[in-house]
């Protein structure tokens, strides 16, 4: 997801903090039934009270395709990333 | 010198790991898949129209009849592919300040798909070529690559939007 989080990071995530609503800009651990565990940012929080999430390189998959997730997929919250260059 | 810590804590603990990038960079888009597909399908028209004019059909008129309407109809399906891939991969806020008919044109695209595989009407198939050719224009015009236009050298000799690469 670079430029935030460039590849080989390490990302400090927290768990608990998902029991607060995630707003958008948010950068969240989710699990996807297709990609798996990934982390991507939040761009929007639907009617419906799902999560869209979009990633931040422009190689990124479009939105529709990572499609709506749950509040139940939502692993963690990134706060922290540490990268080589950093 | 931290991520150096924690990477050597990471050989030690093992860390789970995430993926923060689900798709595969490769950058690689060309509308000219979605041409040639919407060529083959014209193609199946007019075989298709030929075979309709007969009067008695054979078994294998029947058979080649059903394997062409087979070959529209994937080509059909290849069309919306390739078109949806570029328009949800490649188009991203750019290219629609500068194009912003982009969205109304792909679900234009979507539509005269259907309905060029719903019937054997060579016009509806003519229809979702220009919509295909202005596609690939616009594709074209946001990398920077001027085009032209020409008639392909085989059959369904139909014009085409190609880039000037050289």
């Amino acid at each position: 997801m670079s430029p935030r989080i460039p590849d080989k990071s390490y990302v400090l995530l927290h768990t608990w903090l998902t029991i607060f609503k995630p707003k958008p800009g948010n950068t969240l651990l989710i699990k996807h039934p297709k990609y798996g565990d990934i982390i991507k940012t939040l761009a929007h929080v639907d009617n419906q009270g799902f999560f869209w999430f979009k990633g931040e390189s422009e190689q990124s998959i479009a939105m529709a395709e990572i499609g709506p997730i749950s509040k139940s997929q939502i692993i963690a919250k990134a706060y922290f990333t540490l990268s080589a260059n950093r | 010198m931290l991520f150096n810590l924690v990477n050597k804590l990471d050989q030690k603990l093992n860390f789970s790991t995430a993926s923060a990038h689900c798709d595969i960079p490769c950058k690689i888009y060309d509308p000219i898949s979605a041409q040639i597909a919407v060529l083959t399908m014209i193609r199946m028209v007019d075989l298709l129209n030929e075979i309709n004019e007969k009067s008695d059909l054979t078994a294998n008129d029947q058979a080649q009849f059903s394997r062409l309407l087979n070959q529209k109809e994937d080509h059909g399906n290849k069309v919306k592919e390739e078109i949806r891939i570029i328009w949800g991969d490649y188009i991203k806020q750019p290219q629609l300040d500068k194009f912003p008919e982009l969205h109304e044109l792909t679900h234009s695209i979507m539509l005269a798909t259907s309905k060029a595989k719903q019937h054997i009407d060579k016009d509806a198939t003519l229809d979702l070529l220009n919509k295909v050719n202005r596609f690939a224009e616009i594709f074209w015009l946001t990398k920077g690559v001027e085009i032209f236009t020409a008639v392909c050298p085989y059959p369904p000799a139909q014009t085409l939007v190609y880039p000037k690469l050289n």
